[in-house]
């Protein structure tokens, strides 16, 4: 470093002296997401299965029309959106309202806290081994509670017409907790001053939580919207492993599932390659604005 | 410090010796490593492999990696691109053997080479399986078939023989059903339609003992997919759902089967012959003694002659492995007679060699081994959809079936749609 110093003019050395620092970044960065990125990009153009053996062939939009036209993908992305509509309101609604109860200074706040995050701390290929058992449709722990009151094998796994509510359940369960945690700490940063004074100023609580909780958690709960529904468009494991595949008459067969299951039957690279960048299209026209929002939100 | 330093002369002194020997060996030594599915199959590898490197010592080592059977065609895969050759030789199942083949090292001259009796040991007609434009892909070591799976003291209190027809088969899984219809306590028969694979398996195991295939002999869609004994099957399995014989099969799956019939909770079943060990444990079985196994159903019904469902794994060597022609000592000692049998009288393996699977000793091992030689000798054994397209074909064997089971495609419609379909991917 000296040595260049010495060999750049101070005012060169001044503006290239901090890129250097970022080399090995840039380098790692490079070989293991830009290249990566770019090679499947270039191959989303092209024809290339591995069944049928030989090299890639240029082929233009082609992957990208094949599977926007393909009525599977289409069933797929009416599916995601309905998981999503269903997931991330409900995990919005319960998530702030756990944070809120949690927020009233409880008794056993640290074991509540504890017990309420045990589900987001589980892998979610364990999530859907567990649930598959509780909710068997056959001998299932929670059909069994449910024939108490007369409710006989429900098909949760089986019936197409509850699959989809089975896998927002599950969602919802397993992703409340994150959304509470980072609503919590959200609440906790809001200065007892301000709610001292809307109380002064009359306030009643609802009045409280209107002017002084919601935008003080404003900024949390747009990041929080967005990653659930970056997280909801590429939802897989747990709804794989509990179907193996997109459930009765592809009835839970999301974005994530029908990727996974269109290049394992083809191992058509080209076409698997073109449909992850459609999902990554989706996740962008998806996020920009609540971003855009979030940093505005921010400057204000 | 006359004395230290002669100590650390003799140290140094050591360890270059040691290095030395252990460089040696290692030059000596060829390690082969092997990649199986983990499981009965793994267990039973890994007894040969043990043989081998016992009998190689020195100069082959084999190093044995499983992994689940799921996993393995994804892993594999990956290193056929990746032209690594991390594994010498990998276990290849029947059901993703014409997916993989170009990335396999044909072993015709190894066989030809090494004078192996391959059509002796194996059947020649055998042999014609594992075999593609006239290139050997890798040479069997397991082979499973279905077989009816039965409570031989259930039937024998319903005073009920072994079902030979599905008429019987019903009639069986009707008096062997117990418990409320929406809360039964011991289903009579299953049917695995969870995954696309098992969807397809086990209408196969129906289809195929009456003469229906999903392809042809021409490499086409069987016509009789749309034919009457098609929708009288499929008829017969709607009814079994619909009368509530049966869990739902929408949600049941390869391992419930055999957990159920531990647990006593399920009378009768198609399966593979090679899990009926798991049902003799008494640590996790409580239908140890009480089980038969037979033939499933069969009859002349369809166009073809009926066959048996059958699957196999076989031993390949990666085209890209360094060592191949160890590699074919490794796939010859296990896929030998000697060795077929050390893993079917020890660990129940299902031989390839078929002389075995009458065996005494194999029997005692496995007791479905009877119905599965009955399988092979009399009407013999048949992939369930030879074609590099097979997953393709699972998935929309499997729409269809889920379709008609739900009721929203008559039996005639899914059949029609099937063949269809499978022409149209074939095309």
């Amino acid at each position: 470093m000296i040595q260049l110093k010495n060999f750049l003019s101070g005012r060169i050395y001044q503006k290239i002296y901090p890129y250097l620092w970022f080399i090995p970044l840039i380098i790692i960065v490079g070989f293991t997401l830009i290249y990566p990125w770019l090679w499947s990009l270039t191959l989303s153009f092209t024809k290339w299965n591995l069944v049928d053996g030989g090299s890639p062939v240029f082929i233009g939009l082609g992957n990208y029309l094949s599977v926007l036209t393909d009525p599977l993908f289409l069933l797929s992305l009416g599916k995601t959106f309905t998981f999503m509509l269903i997931t991330v309101p409900a995990q919005l609604v319960l998530g702030l309202g756990i944070a809120l109860l949690l927020n009233q200074n409880v008794k056993g706040r640290g074991f509540w806290l504890s017990c309420i995050m045990l589900p987001f701390m589980l892998t979610p290929s364990i999530v859907g081994l567990i649930w598959k058992i509780l909710i068997s449709g056959n001998w299932g722990v929670l059909n069994y509670f449910l024939s108490f009151i007369g409710i006989h094998n429900v098909g949760w796994l089986s019936d197409p017409k509850l699959s989809m509510w089975t896998i927002s359940m599950i969602d919802i369960w397993q992703h409340t907790p994150w959304v509470m945690l980072i609503l919590f700490a959200g609440l906790q940063a809001i200065p007892r001053d301000m709610y001292e004074a809307a109380e002064i100023d009359g306030t009643n609580p609802w009045q409280a939580f209107r002017y002084v909780t919601i935008p003080y958690l404003r900024p949390l709960i747009v990041m929080v919207l967005l990653f659930r529904l970056m997280f909801a468009l590429r939802s897989f494991d747990v709804i794989y492993t509990l179907f193996r595949a997109g459930g009765p008459a592809n009835s839970a067969m999301v974005l994530g599932v029908y990727l996974y299951e269109q290049f394992r039957l083809t191992w058509d690279i080209g076409k698997s390659s073109a449909t992850s960048y459609i999902i990554l299209l989706l996740t962008f026209i998806l996020s920009v604005g609540l971003t855009i929002r979030m940093y505005r939100g921010e400057k204000e | 410090m006359k004395k230290r330093f002669c100590l650390l002369s003799a140290l140094i002194l050591m360890l270059c010796l040691s290095l030395g020997t252990l460089t040696q060996a290692a030059q000596q030594e060829t390690v082969i490593k092997l990649l199986v599915s983990a499981g009965g199959s793994g267990k039973a590898f890994q007894g040969g492999v043990d043989q081998f490197n016992e009998k190689f010592k020195g100069k082959y080592r084999v190093v044995v990696d499983t992994i689940a059977f799921e996993s393995l065609l994804d892993k594999s895969m990956t290193q056929f691109i990746a032209k690594n050759a991390s594994y010498d030789v990998l276990g290849v199942n029947s059901s993703w053997q014409n997916q993989v083949w170009r990335y396999l090292e044909p072993l015709n001259t190894y066989i030809k080479k090494s004078k192996l009796p391959v059509d002796e040991l194996y059947g020649s007609a055998t042999m014609k399986s594992y075999t593609r434009d006239g290139k050997v892909l890798g040479l069997p070591i397991r082979i499973g078939t279905d077989v009816l799976y039965y409570r031989k003291d259930l039937l024998a209190e319903a005073g009920l023989a072994v079902p030979k027809t599905l008429d019987q088969l019903k009639e069986a899984a009707r008096k062997l059903t117990t418990g409320p219809e929406n809360n039964r306590e011991r289903y009579g028969f299953s049917f695995t339609a969870q995954s696309p694979y098992w969807t397809t398996s086990n209408l196969a195991d129906f289809y195929f003992m009456f003469g229906v295939y999903f392809i042809n002999g021409k490499g086409k869609a069987d016509p009789a997919l749309k034919g009457p004994v098609a929708q009288k099957i499929l008829e017969f399995i709607k009814s079994m759902n619909d009368e509530h014989l049966m869990p739902n099969p929408l949600e049941w799956t390869y391992d419930d089967n055999i957990v159920a019939l531990q647990q006593g909770k399920l009378a009768m079943a198609f399966d593979d012959y090679m899990r009926t060990p798991l049902l003799e444990k008494p640590d996790v079985s409580k239908v140890v003694g009480k089980m038969g196994y037979a033939m499933m159903p069969y009859a002349k019904e369809g166009p073809d002659a009926p066959k048996a469902r059958g699957g196999w794994w076989l031993l390949s060597i990666d085209k890209n492995s360094r060592n191949k022609q160890v590699a074919f000592e490794l796939v010859k000692y296990m896929t030998s007679y000697d060795n077929q049998r050390y893993m079917a009288v020890n660990w129940a393996n299902g031989p390839t060699v078929l002389s075995i699977i009458s065996m005494p000793e194999f029997v005692k091992a496995n007791q479905g081994a009877t119905a599965a030689h009955q399988n092979l000798s009399t009407i013999g054994m048949r992939d369930p959809i030879p074609v590099s397209q097979r997953p393709q074909i699972e998935k929309l064997v499997h729409e269809e079936f889920h379709l008609f089971i739900l009721g929203r495609k008559s039996a005639k419609e899914a059949g029609e749609s099937m063949y269809d379909r499978i022409n149209q991917l074939l095309r």
